[in-house]
């Protein structure tokens, strides 16, 4: 849901990506706001990174929790694919299939598992380099992104990438596909800080 | 007159006549330079005119695309959320068949939103460019209908009896499978025995599809 207050939390998370504070404060704000399941999601995927980083990642409480996650991330799950639609309208459609049907029976979401979500927010993020150049700075301000993996790169150019240097700088990790060697290096020189992989 | 004549009258042309004749060809030929530089230069001037209308038409339509998502999402949201507050309050009360008829239509939405489609028999109306493409599928499971291959079947093979063959589902059974299409070009598809189907040997099919229960 779209709250007036929604984007000064979202800049806060995104401004400290590795604090849950935010993120906690946030999902009480949605909790308060009527947005249970979604606030549920959050505080489930902080506790369960929480317990990972910790070497819990295999009790029992994890396990628990991981079934908990399922529940939204699920294949079946209509709250990743609406959440996805939200966070990232960019790559994320709510689509129509076509005329003559219901508004509803129409309606569908595409793309929404270009996204890794991560307490409780989109880490990761997987689109063709000419999408990643369009929007990949739009994508950045709203979510928490640390790994971005670019696919189609023979379709931008050098000047392209120029251009998109800014929106990749402080990532964790960058992937991209079907790229030389030379030219992950010469990417690395302009990222530094970001791991980069090439992939076929 | 005859070709040979032709020639011998060529022959005679007055250097005169040939130089004019030159002149005329050559200023021909500047004139069609011109002329075809020109077209290309307009040629060019509208195509670049044209990618840069389309572009801009194509950023506009994303706006726009971007912009229902951002309200269509949260509207459906809104709905599901009353409609299962609207469930809970029926289930209740007792008025069981209401809230199922609720479930019901919450299920119908969720599928519609997750793009599951119904059985659609085989899977052929998919081409070797969709490979790597993962679909949903309503299906009810059966053990009639041919199928080829073990695991990866041919897009030919039915889906509901491969279903079957695969363990994703029993027959009778209705549920919601996961159709992962292959490259099936090299492969040898090899048949088996498995709850209660038999596939068959096929030596080379373009497309194949993998099938597992969601």
């Amino acid at each position: 849901m779209e709250y007036p207050d929604w984007p000064a939390f979202l800049a806060a998370i995104v401004g400290a990506s590795d604090d849950d504070t935010a993120r906690l404060v946030a999902a009480d704000f949605l909790e308060e706001n009527g947005d249970a399941d979604r606030a549920a999601f959050i505080r489930i995927q902080v506790e369960l990174a929480r317990l990972e980083a910790t070497g819990e990642g295999k009790s029992l409480e994890a396990d628990r929790l991981r079934t908990k996650e399922r529940e939204f991330l699920g294949p079946l799950s209509m709250h990743r694919q609406l959440w996805a639609a939200e966070a990232c309208p960019e790559l994320v459609r709510v689509a129509s299939r076509g005329a003559g049907r219901d508004p509803l029976e129409a309606m569908t979401v595409e793309g929404a598992d270009c996204l890794v979500w991560r307490r409780g927010f989109a880490e990761s993020v997987r689109c063709s380099a000419a999408d990643w150049e369009r929007h990949g700075s739009a994508i950045r301000q709203r979510n928490p992104i640390r790994f971005v993996h670019l696919t189609q790169t023979h379709w931008v150019t050098r000047d392209d990438w120029y251009g998109m240097i800014v929106s990749l700088r402080g990532l964790e990790r960058l992937t991209v596909e079907d790229e030389e060697e030379g030219f992950v290096q010469w990417l690395r020189e302009w990222l530094p800080g970001v791991v980069i992989e090439a992939t076929k | 007159m005859s070709a040979e004549s032709d020639l011998i009258a060529l022959d005679d042309l007055p250097s005169e006549a040939r130089e004019l004749i030159a002149r005329t060809e050559n200023a021909i030929a500047v004139a069609r330079e011109r002329a075809d530089a020109r077209t290309g230069e307009l040629r060019g001037a509208a195509e670049a005119e044209c990618a840069a209308i389309r572009d801009r038409a194509e950023a506009e339509v994303a706006l726009v695309e971007q912009a229902a998502t951002r309200e269509l999402a949260p509207l459906v949201r809104e709905l599901v959320n009353s409609l299962r507050k609207m469930q809970e309050v029926y289930a209740r009360e007792g008025k069981l068949d209401e809230a199922l008829a609720i479930r019901a239509r919450i299920r119908q939405l969720r599928g519609n939103l997750l793009g599951v489609r119904t059985d659609p028999g085989n899977l052929t109306e998919f081409t070797a460019h969709e490979v790597g493409r993962t679909v949903l599928f309503e299906v009810v499971g059966r053990t009639d209908g041919s199928v080829w291959g073990t695991d990866a079947y041919t897009a030919d093979s039915r889906l509901a009896t491969a279903a079957v063959h695969a363990g994703a589902l029993r027959e009778g059974e209705r549920g919601l499978v996961r159709v992962t299409l292959q490259d099936g070009g090299e492969q040898f598809y090899q048949g088996s025995t498995r709850h209660g189907v038999t596939s068959y040997d096929y030596g080379g099919y373009s497309l194949a599809y993998r099938v597992e229960r969601v």
